[in-house]
């Protein structure tokens, strides 16, 4: 699904990512974590193809396409779905609209036929009621006025309404109370699928409880400086990321 | 007819008196009317048409915009589709200057007359509205005007319909009309205007509109400023608004070479409001202007101003605002914001709020900013699939909205679909 070999990169000429690899295969389920600063959210950036991210070395293969050579909106239509760490209000564009707006680009970019609107609206109220969000709250500007947490699950709306094959999850649980979190992840472990991958990072084992991960992998000073099952993630929990960043 | 005196031998103005000279005896009006028109003439030979050393003009020089030599235009009919056709109202239609249409089915109490018709009768009523003025647009107007709409409420009436303009310049040649709106006291109306048409060449309407709020009065106003193409296109509205009487309008601009819009207010007794908000998108080529003066004269009167606007390729920009509170306009609510886009880097936007208080009892502010737009919002829309030129013709659309959000419906969806066409036009500069 995803291949990430030696890749680095620099941000306005600072380099963060120093050789990453990392390989994600169909329908799995994969957890980042680290410490603050050591570039989780620039890999969430540049995969999803986020301007200002310079790749200067290294390979990111997407499904047997050079992921690297792609724009936003078409990794977007290729099926790459990020779920921001800080999830950016957009005042006067309603939740629904920018959905309906955003699906109906995708499939176009995909050459398939646009969602009929009644189907639309349908699956959009599952969904939402899913996660459970207000009707209200839905069709206010996307994220204005939300708190940390609706705004999170707002991601995960999205993420529902987009079915992408790739979903990166950037600290969607920060911010989230015990019972949202237990939606949250709800609606996370719906979506998975043989056909869709998971790349969850996260600061906090508690989130890897209710969405278990294949691997954790440890980024620290730009590069995975450890992989492991489930068990690492209780492992870091108890022991923190001293040694593992001495050691990198 | 009174004799024209030049003083500066300079094209456009000589222009000018040649063209009255010809056509200025065929002008509507009863005999009074002849020598103000004249007098409004030498006024603009005598001072120029406007250029960009006046501070009213500063930004925008129509003297150097305005190519010389125009005739009068013909009334030339092209009859395509009108951005606001789907609206409901008592409509009157004006071409190259001349009325060509108005409602004949009326309420009792609503008047809406051709002005060329009603200066053709004998009263004097009107004339208090055709004087020349300090103004070289308003002067100019005066000189030429062939007709326009005269429109009267009267005490207590509720228009419910809405009365809407059309006007349509399609010759590469002038128009000046000018328009009277009267609402007696406690009278209410929805008034709306739409301005389109594009010529061959340069073409160049001046539209002056002198709107009269008797006390208690409500005027709700919407323009949308549609020309395409080279036209130039100058509306001056003096607005004198009365004792707990309210002006509400919403000013919309995109698509003309020029476009000014220029108002000036005047609160003239306790608990007058005015409030005015304007949106505009500027365009390769255009230029975009609102320069409003509003003139606190009483206590206890509130104003407005809003404006929101964008600008791409070599488009241009200009909000002007000045508030003047006179000392007895104790306890004054003055309030202007301005906002705007700059959405490549050679496009100009100038906004220049201003503040002149001579009483010391009020609450007034104003706010200005110019920014670009967001790049982490370009990237969520993006991100979620959303091509970049469509993501951001959806982020200008949004902030625009912010003005026609205001709009009850059913006026809101034709002024916003208008606007998304515009906009896509606009981003892709
Ligand atoms: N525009 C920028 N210019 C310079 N440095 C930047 C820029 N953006 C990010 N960085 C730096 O890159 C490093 C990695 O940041 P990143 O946001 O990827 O960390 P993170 O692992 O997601 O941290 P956190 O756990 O706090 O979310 C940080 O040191 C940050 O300060
Ligand atoms: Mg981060």
């Amino acid at each position: 699904m995803l291949d990430i070999k030696d890749l680095h990169v620099a941000v306005d000429g600072k380099k963060i990512l120093k050789g990453l690899t990392l390989s994600l295969g169909e329908g799995e389920v994969h957890a980042i974590m680290g410490p603050n600063g050591s570039g989780k959210s620039t890999l969430s950036y540049v995969l999803a193809g986020r301007a200002g991210y310079e790749v200067t070395q290294g390979s990111v293969t997407f499904r047997g396409q050079n992921l690297l050579e792609l724009n936003t909106e078409a990794r977007a239509a290729a099926g790459i779905f990020l779920a921001m760490q800080y999830p950016v209000e957009i005042p006067g564009v309603t939740t629904i609209n920018f959905l309906r707006t955003a699906l109906n680009a995708q499939l176009k970019a995909r050459g398939e036929p646009e969602v009929d609107a009644v189907k639309f609206l349908k699956r959009f109220k599952e969904e939402r009621e899913k996660l459970q969000m207000s009707d209200e709250m839905v069709k206010r500007a996307v994220n204005v006025g939300f708190s940390g947490g609706e705004k999170k699950r707002n991601e995960v709306l999205q993420m529902a309404m987009l079915r992408p094959r790739l979903a990166i999850l950037d600290e969607t649980d920060s911010g989230l109370d015990i019972d949202a979190l237990k939606v949250v992840s709800t609606g996370v472990n719906a979506l998975r699928a043989p056909d869709r991958s998971l790349l969850v990072i996260t600061h906090y084992q508690r989130l890897l409880d209710y969405i278990v991960p294949d691997r954790v992998h440890v980024l620290a000073a730009g590069r995975i400086a450890k992989s492991g099952g489930p068990e690492l993630a209780r492992e870091l929990e108890a022991r923190g990321y001293d040694e593992i960043v001495k050691a990198a | 007819m009174a004799a024209v005196e030049t003083t500066a031998d300079v094209s456009h103005e000589s222009a000018l008196v040649a063209l009255f000279a010809k056509v200025g005896a065929s002008l509507p009006g009863a005999s009074w009317l002849q020598p103000l028109r004249a007098e409004a003439l030498n006024r603009v030979t005598r001072e120029g048409l406007p250029h960009r050393r006046l501070e009213a003009w500063k930004y925008t020089d129509l003297r150097n915009k305005l190519a010389h030599g125009f005739d009068l235009a013909s009334g030339k009919d092209v009859s395509d589709a009108d951005v606001l056709d789907g609206l409901k109202g008592h409509r009157v239609r004006i071409v190259g200057g001349k009325v060509v249409g108005v409602p004949d089915d009326v309420p009792d109490g609503l008047e809406v007359i051709s002005l060329a018709e009603a200066l053709g009768m004998p009263s004097l009523w009107l004339r208090q509205w055709l004087q020349p003025t300090d103004e070289a647009v308003e002067n100019l107007n005066l000189a030429f005007a062939s007709d326009g709409v005269l429109v009267r409420v009267a005490r207590g009436l509720a228009v419910k319909q809405p009365v809407i303009v059309r006007s349509t310049l399609s010759e590469a040649a002038m128009a000046h009309t000018r328009n009277v709106i009267v609402l007696e006291e406690g009278a209410e109306l929805t008034l709306i205007e739409l301005d389109d048409g594009a010529a061959p060449g340069q073409s160049f309407a001046t539209t002056v509109t002198a709107i009269s709020l008797e006390p208690g009065a409500r005027l709700r106003h919407l323009r949308v400023t549609a020309n395409e193409g080279a036209s130039v296109v100058v509306r001056a509205d003096t607005i004198e608004v009365g004792r707990d009487a309210s002006y509400r309008g919403i000013v919309a601009s995109s698509g003309a070479a020029v476009a000014r819009q220029q108002a000036s207010a005047r609160l003239t007794a306790p608990g007058a409001a005015f409030a005015r908000a304007c949106a505009y998108a500027a365009g390769e080529g255009q230029h975009t202007d609102f320069t409003m003066r509003v003139t606190h004269e009483a206590p206890h009167t509130t104003s407005r101003i809003v404006s929101k606007g964008v600008a791409a390729g070599s488009g241009h920009g200009v909000v002007q605002g000045l508030v003047v509170v006179r000392s007895e306009a104790q306890k004054s609510d003055s309030h202007q914001l301005s906002r705007a886009l700059l959405l490549t880097p050679h496009a100009e936007i100038d906004q220049k709020p201003e503040l002149e208080i001579y009483a010391d009892d009020v609450k007034c502010g104003h706010g200005a900013s110019i920014g670009a737009l967001d790049e982490s919002q370009l990237f969520y829309l993006q991100q979620r699939g959303i091509p970049e030129a469509e993501a951001r013709s959806m982020l200008v659309g949004a902030f625009l909205g912010e003005v026609t959000e205001r709009l009850p419906e059913p006026y809101r969806a034709p002024v916003d679909a208008w606007l998304t066409a515009r906009m896509t036009q606009v981003t892709a500069a």
